[in-house]
């Protein structure tokens, strides 16, 4: 038997070729099907960012810091419900009118309402006379009334996008989005930059993130931390402001759980947005 | 052929990946080094009245903060804002207390007049801009530190999730001109005061399950006995058991109805139980080794004592439903002082090895031995109520001329002295919490 072998490789070798081709025809199978299945799963994915240095004159700089005024007038996204969120990702990318600036405050205060968790920074005002403030209870229940209309368009707009966009179709969308995330982030119409150095500037970004968030952190001392996680999901805005922040997961140490929290909190506002990125908007997981 | 089909089987295989990574959520990973302590902020307003009362109930809060070990108490000189009688979250302006740092702040304000001390303290966070606690606590002006600490114990469970320790007492020995007189004090050893005053030799103070009262050995009488004394009534002392020979080592059972104690047996000194309502006597051990040091497990199951049976005194554990004793250790010369940690996982002992006298814990069923001191005579460890902390006895300080009491973590670090202000303490023992 093992003569026979030995002495007529060739037959073994055939055999070996067609256990590999059917083995990957299985696992393509496998996998096709898998892709199908799961197509619509958001899964997490975490990563550890770190810097990639580009040497580059100081003219050309687009990271540097921009000096963030305090008074700052920026638009707010709709909020995006998390249930339309979790049935297909494609769904996310819908334009949202964003409101006029009037809207702010109200829409800041909608945001706090509808997702339990979020904590929402509204910019600061100074203080106004009685009349102002009319005048400004008038402009935001206005606002309100155009605020529902324009809801109501978005959520139909969402039904007729659920049933146009499909799975394969997802690659080729034409539609930006308001909240992009570090994957799907793309660079904006016009931006004079390449992909590569896009993906270098976005995770040079990231990195950014982490440092800030990191240096701002009061780890507890008395805490063994080895096996506590805290996760979190926030966004940020073009000009850096944390627009919402919503817990993910918690550790049940109520110790770590708050310092995270408040390392992040602390940390805002973060550095503006990479300007070569499309969409006013980023998503972020936080994992502590 | 074949490579044809490779190179398009490796081309799909590549593109797999990349289009399922398209649907996933990317998180950042932030990983910190090491630990920070968190940056404090205390400013106590004087309202009226006597102001050294309003720096006792500062100089408290300063002390039950550090004692946790949690926290960076940020330097008065920093304070941005002035001190204000009102303590409304609307009225604090954080940013003030964010530009110094500070992430966690306590407020408050003190009122003196006549022997009432009005005490009002709020917490706060200062990074999200909201009240964690509001208290307000009035008080005789005899001891304006127990209001501080009641507000610590919020503070703290607010902050962890467990209440704190800070309105919980001590009971210990001391030692002056020959006589060893028992005494109580706060945790952190202030407001130290006697509980006997015999001018004898009183022992090994032990709390009832519900804190109101002492049980001890004393030899006021000639032949040690064990009594009782009830520190909410009348401080006055009540005997327990004072039968011929020695009667040693008295400890509640979880319930408060049953003591176990060491009473002078026919072969040797064994271990009884008194049910206090009837007071019958019910003798457990019967052998001719000495029995002593009895310690109940927190549901009153289990029983941890010593015994010499094997020639030196180790520690064993009795399953009260039926069973034989257990040794646990094996370690050392000899194992004394056995006493179950609040949440029955572990047992603190005095273990003794060549002339070393240290703090170990270990597990109930043996395992798991960790010796928590090395420097010093280090004896009677005594657990605090959250099970954080043991309070021990050490000369380390003086060595072998006088001993101190000392509090560490359960886990043998952030070993601190305490002092009472009484002379050579020992055996000390951490209350309940009190209800």
């Amino acid at each position: 038997m093992s003569e026979g072998i030995l002495k007529s490789p060739l037959p073994y070798r055939d055999g070996f070729g067609k256990m590999i081709v059917t083995s990957v025809i299985l696992h393509l199978v496998t996998i096709l099907f898998a892709v199908v299945v799961f197509k619509g799963k958001v899964e997490r994915k975490f990563i550890t960012p770190t810097y990639t240095v580009e040497i580059i004159s100081p003219a050309a700089s687009s990271t540097q810091k921009k000096k963030i005024e305090p008074k700052e007038q920026e638009k707010i996204p709709t909020p995006i419900k998390k249930k339309t969120k979790k049935k297909t990702k494609a769904k996310e990318k819908v334009v949202v009118k964003a409101p006029a600036k009037k809207k702010k405050k109200t829409k800041a205060k909608k945001i706090k309402k509808k997702t339990k968790k979020a904590i929402v920074v509204p910019p600061k005002e100074k203080e106004v006379s009685i009349e102002d403030a009319l005048i400004r209870i008038k402009a935001s229940l206005e606002a309100k009334e155009k605020e529902e209309k324009a809801e109501k368009l978005v959520e139909a707009r969402l039904k007729n996008i659920e049933k146009k966009v499909t799975a394969s179709e997802r690659k080729n969308k034409k539609i930006t989005s308001e909240i992009a995330t570090i994957e799907d982030a793309v660079i904006k119409k016009g931006a004079s930059i390449t992909r590569e150095a896009f993906k270098h500037k976005l995770s040079a970004y990231h990195a950014e993130i982490v440092t800030l968030i990191r240096s701002r952190w009061n780890q507890p001392t008395q805490v063994d931390t080895t096996n506590l996680d805290a996760i979190f999901s926030i966004v940020i805005s073009k000009r850096g402001m944390l627009v919402s922040m919503e817990t993910e997961e918690r550790s049940g140490n109520i110790l770590f759980d708050e310092s995270t929290q408040r390392a992040i909190k602390k940390s805002a506002p973060f550095p503006p947005l990479p300007k070569e990125m499309e969409g006013n908007f980023l998503e972020l997981g936080i994992k502590f | 052929m074949k490579k044809k089909l490779l190179t398009i089987v490796a081309s799909l295989l590549f593109l797999f990946p990349s289009t399922s990574i398209a649907g996933d959520k990317v998180y950042l990973n932030i990983d910190s080094p090491a630990g920070k302590l968190l940056p404090l902020a205390i400013q106590v307003f004087h309202e009226g009245g006597n102001p050294k009362i309003t720096q006792e109930v500062l100089d408290a809060l300063y002390d039950d903060t550090d004692f946790t070990g949690i926290f960076d108490i940020i330097e008065e000189e920093a304070y941005l804002e002035a001190p204000s009688a009102s303590l409304k979250p609307k009225d604090i302006n954080y940013q003030d207390w964010r530009i110094i740092g500070t992430e966690i702040l306590i407020k408050g304000k003190v009122k003196v007049s006549g022997d009432r001390t009005t005490v009002e303290l709020r917490l706060f966070d200062v990074i999200n801009e909201t009240q964690l606690v509001a208290k307000r606590y009035v008080g005789a002006t005899d001891n304006p530190r127990a209001l501080a600490h009641r507000f610590s114990d919020e503070l703290i469970k607010k902050l962890t999730g467990t209440k704190g320790v800070f309105s919980t007492k001590l009971l210990f020995i001391s030692k002056r001109s020959g006589a060893k007189e028992i005494f109580i004090s706060d945790y952190d050893g202030k407001n130290h005061r006697n509980l006997t005053k015999n001018d004898s030799i009183n022992l090994s103070p032990k709390w009832s399950p519900n804190g109101n009262e002492v049980l001890f050995t004393s030899y006021a009488a000639g032949n040690p006995g064990v009594y009782r004394l009830d520190i909410r009534k009348d401080n006055k002392i009540y005997p327990v058991s004072t039968r011929a020979g020695i009667n040693i080592g008295g400890r509640w059972h979880p319930d408060g109805k049953t003591i176990s104690l060491t009473i002078s047996g026919r072969k040797s000194p064994e271990i009884y139980f008194i049910d206090l309502k009837s007071n019958v006597y019910t003798r457990l051990t019967n052998n001719f080794a000495i029995d002593i040091s009895a310690s109940w497990s927190p549901d009153g199951k289990k029983l941890v004592y010593v015994s010499d049976r094997t020639g030196n005194p180790q520690i064993y554990v009795l399953n009260l439903d039926g069973g034989v004793p257990t040794r646990i250790t094996y370690q050392g010369k000899y194992n004394t002082d056995p006493v179950w940690s609040p949440d029955g996982e572990t047992i603190a002992y005095t273990s003794v090895s060549g002339s070393n006298f240290d703090i170990s814990t270990i597990r109930a069923d043996g395992t798991g031995n960790i010796k928590l001191t090395s420097r010093g005579v280090n004896k009677t460890p005594s657990w605090s109520p959250d099970g954080r902390y043991i309070v021990f006895s050490s000369d380390r300080d003086y060595p072998g001329k006088e001993s101190l009491l000392y509090i560490m973590r359960s886990d043998g670090r952030s070993v601190k002295a305490i002092h009472t202000g009484a002379d050579s303490e020992s055996a000390p023992a951490w209350s309940p919490y009190f209800e």
